[in-house]
């Protein structure tokens, strides 16, 4: 970028109408879709495109190697994203052309097996709701093959198990003939006993087809690792199966990381004592944005000869609450300046009520990453009434936790009327009857354990703060009845 | 050395304008900024199409209004005319790419209100109109 041009200004409400209904990604989903189809016409196709409102749906790969479960991940992974599910025998039952054609051929033939796939995924019920695919690709010859012919998963699950597990569990692999449903003799016994009459032993479970089975999986396990690595993950498949869909499902939700431009607009709250500032500091640090403690910037406006700080002074002084206009007023000039807009910011001691939220809100700075930090009282109490400071040098103390070095330290140093046990109590008590209604108002907040090493909740924060929000599932489409 | 595949999809990105097309459709996001966007863009893309099919009301940010409101901050001795420089500068900001640097009254340096909206409409018409001419 040329340093003599002048900055260009993008006004913040574009800024934040961008972030809110994430424009970007939007746009730039567009312009894949079209340079991979590259339709005659782009405007009629971007016309259906936006219509179908096709372009967050799931589209998803479940590979693994035989007996880690996936007919069960698929089919509850289809349940509750309202997803077609399609594998390897459900394309072979279709009535068509390539089909008779590739039931002739009886081979592996890959670009006939790369037809079918392309002719199933092309029909409305995968394009309006997305896909689940179970056991495809099955080598790195075919991954390569869908790519060229366009077929792309957002996300690729990678079921993982130790091979003796594998091979105990396939021994007692059950199939219900008529549902199609995989049972197990020990892990995952059918209910009723009408579906237990009727399970029949799956072909190929006997200790030798087993190995057979997981030698090829690994053959080519490395080649699709390494054609899939930026949108898959491996998952532990030697678990509960709830756990297992858990995991997949978290995974499945997460958007992958995007190059959008986000100025971050973070809140942190929770009690007094849990780590606030601490790690407003850290982050303001490492990602060059404006750190503002509502209880500084209030110091800081008192201090100024203006009107305003004339009105704050009293409050500030007898430790009473400032009341709520004034405050907004004044963080609310804060968060309007150039810095704040282009950088971002982190704001935590403010607000501390309903009615501050909401006009926080109204004003047009809704914060897109909340943080409440929980703590237990007994933690905060600890963590406060201990804490000192010396007076010469400014350095902070605390008596368990960073004890002054020597003696005649020690004997000078103050402790802050505000921490004393009283007003700490005080404090926290405001906390606890604000905080439903925050906890109301801030729905996809993140809740984070405070009572940990400051360096831990720095890590998970940051986590939160760089990748994007996952997905929901509101926009699920549901079956008419006609389907 | 590009692929074939990139020079194609090169070609296919300046045949049908798609990258004058997202910026029109971005900046009109981002002026009118609606509550549902998806919503506001099919729109956005019907206007265009009919606007292909009958050669008229292409959809853009800028009106008539808005030029006669350039030209008077241009003007503001009420000359009735504006320089040159002052017509290229005006026409860039717009976003005008291509047009006419040598319009009607360009020898003796004076640019007439009508002369500007016309080179401006005729400009703002060729940058909306992004589809395969």
């Amino acid at each position: 970028m040329d340093a003599t041009a002048k900055p260009l200004r993008i006004p913040p409400e574009m800024r934040i109408y961008a972030d809110q209904h994430g424009i970007f990604d939007l746009i730039q989903a567009m312009m894949k879709r079209l340079l991979m189809e590259k339709p005659e016409d782009p405007i009629e196709y971007l016309i259906d495109l936006l219509k179908n409102n096709s372009i967050e749906v799931p589209r998803i790969f479940v590979l693994g190697p035989p007996a880690s479960g996936k007919r069960t991940v698929v089919k509850q992974l289809c349940k509750h994203l309202g997803a077609t599910r399609i594998s390897t025998e459900s394309l072979l039952r279709e009535e068509s052309d390539l089909v008779k054609e590739a039931l002739e051929y009886k081979a592996n033939q890959s670009m006939l097996w790369i037809n079918l796939v392309q002719q199933r995924l092309s029909k409305k019920d995968c394009i309006k709701r997305g896909w689940v695919f179970e056991g495809f690709p099955k080598t790195r010859e075919q991954a390569f093959r869908l790519q060229a012919a366009g077929i792309a998963p957002e996300h690729v699950v990678l079921l993982d198990a130790p091979d003796t597990v594998l091979i105990e569990r396939n021994l007692g692999k059950r199939i219900d003939p008529v549902t199609g449903d995989v049972y197990h003799t020990s892990f995952d016994w059918p209910s009723s006993e009408h579906v237990e009459k009727r399970l029949v032993e799956a072909d190929g479970i006997w200790e030798s087809e087993t190995v057979a089975g997981l030698l090829e999986y690994q053959r080519n396990l490395k080649g699709l690792e390494s054609t899939y690595s930026t949108v898959s993950r491996v998952i532990n498949a030697d678990q509960t199966s709830i756990d297992v869909f858990s995991q997949v499902l978290t995974f499945v939700l997460s958007r992958h990381r995007s190059v959008a431009p986000h100025t971050p607009r973070i809140l942190l709250h929770g009690p007094p004592g849990s780590g606030k500032s601490l790690q407003a500091a850290l982050i303001a640090q490492k990602y060059n944005i404006v750190n503002i403690c509502c209880g500084q910037v209030l110091k800081a406006v008192a201090a100024d000869e203006t009107s305003q700080g004339e009105l704050i002074k009293p409050g500030l002084e007898t430790g009473q609450q400032v009341p709520d206009s004034t405050v907004l007023k004044i963080l609310t000039e804060r968060l309007s300046r150039l810095d704040c807009t282009t950088r971002g910011w982190v704001l935590h001691g403010c607000p501390r009520n309903l009615e501050q939220a909401e006009k926080l809100n109204s004003a047009g700075f809704t914060p897109n990453r909340v943080f409440f930090l929980d703590m237990p009282d007994e933690v905060a109490v600890e963590r406060v009434t201990f804490r000192m400071t010396d007076p010469v040098t400014g350095q902070r103390y605390h008596s368990l936790y960073k004890a002054a070095p020597s003696q005649q330290i020690q004997d000078r140093l103050q402790v802050n009327p505000r921490d004393s046990a009283e007003s700490l109590q005080r404090r926290l008590d405001l906390y606890r009857t604000n905080l439903p209604e925050l906890q109301e108002l801030y729905s996809d907040a993140i809740y984070v354990n405070a009572d940990q090493d400051p360096h831990a909740i720095f890590e998970l924060l940051e986590s939160h703060i760089v990748n994007r929000l996952p997905n929901p599932l509101s926009h699920r489409w549901t079956p008419s009845p006609s389907d | 050395m590009a692929t074939s595949r990139e020079l194609d999809a090169k070609n296919y990105l300046e045949k049908h304008k798609i990258l004058e097309l997202m910026d029109n459709l971005t900046s009109m996001l981002f002026f009118h900024r609606p509550e549902r966007p998806c919503e506001f863009l099919i729109t956005q893309l019907e206007k265009l199409k009919l606007a292909r099919t009958t050669s008229r009301d292409y959809p853009c940010l800028f009106n008539e209004s808005n030029l006669e409101a350039i030209f008077g901050i241009l003007d503001p001795t009420r000359q009735g005319y504006i320089t040159l420089g002052q017509y290229k500068e005006a026409l860039n900001t717009i976003g005008l790419k291509q047009f006419d640097a040598f319009p009607q009254g360009a020898d003796y340096n004076r640019i007439t209100l009508e002369t500007f909206k016309k080179e401006a409409k005729d400009g703002l018409l060729k940058s909306s109109a992004t589809f395969k001419s």
